[in-house]
């Protein structure tokens, strides 16, 4: 059973996480709502979300369940 | 009356956008051919004041007060116009705006105004505000940062974009996990 994952949720959840991050950060004073904030951060949002969601085609531990289908296989 | 309420919208203009000055940033942006200056103590409710000069770095907001200015240019602003506007990122939120012909050749004004009301459910940070007086005779233009004090979490956009991060977060551990 190939392992699929979720990089398009990966990739809109870490483009909402990018641009909420930059309204924290400039809540708490740290970096100031500017063009910068909004282009980076959601856009390394985006490129993580989407590089995390496709992270489990490329584990290397195998799930439970494909253990399971390849030992039935060999009988 | 006129005149002088248009000079004076002016002047509050140049004040409120011309008169900080940092190591960061110049307040009036080059080259300022109509020589404009001013500078302003805003004082809050509670009596504290805020000198702002050339030599501020940034601008610590009371929510409430007023601003007793002095402006001036070294040549009257024929015909001019101009605005104030807060910068949010790509957004950029208009202040105040006028429009006036000056027919007096004022020069100097002073006087006092209120802070707007809607600065009190702001959410705090630092903002860059940006102004233009734009006339027959020149113009000016400048920026300065003005930081609002508070709590994130005492503001409704504090709140919403804590929750949002947190769902974001939760969304992105699920894009992680192998289906």
């Amino acid at each position: 059973m190939r392992r699929r994952g979720r990089p398009i949720l990966g990739a809109f959840s870490g483009l909402l996480l990018g641009i909420f991050l930059a309204v924290d950060l400039h809540l708490f004073q740290v970096w100031s709502l500017s063009k910068s904030s909004e282009i980076i951060l959601p856009g390394a949002g985006l490129v993580l979300g989407f590089l995390l969601g496709l992270r489990p085609l490329f584990g290397a531990k195998t799930s439970r369940y494909s253990s399971i289908h390849r030992s039935t296989d060999r009988l | 009356m006129f005149v002088r309420r248009s000079a004076g919208a002016l002047a509050a203009a140049v004040v409120i956008t011309v008169v900080v000055a940092g190591p960061a940033m110049a307040v009036i942006d080059p080259p300022n051919t109509l020589g404009c200056h001013g500078t302003a103590v805003i004082t809050s409710k509670d009596g504290k004041k805020v000198a702002v000069t050339t030599d501020s770095q940034e601008i610590k907001l009371p929510r409430e007060g007023t601003v007793t200015f002095e402006a001036g240019t070294l040549k009257p602003l024929l015909n001019n116009h101009g605005d104030v506007s807060i910068q949010f990122g790509f957004l950029k939120v208009k202040a105040g705006a006028w429009n006036s012909p000056n027919l007096r050749l004022a020069i100097f004004v002073a006087g006092s105004k209120e802070l707007p009301k809607a600065l009190k459910y702001a959410p705090p940070g630092k903002y860059e505000v940006t102004g233009e007086a734009i006339g027959s005779t020149g113009s000016c233009t400048g920026h300065f940062t003005i930081v609002l004090s508070g709590s994130p979490l005492s503001n409704p956009v504090g709140v919403a974009a804590l929750v949002g991060t947190l769902i974001s977060l939760v969304g992105l551990g699920l894009a992680t996990r192998a289906r």
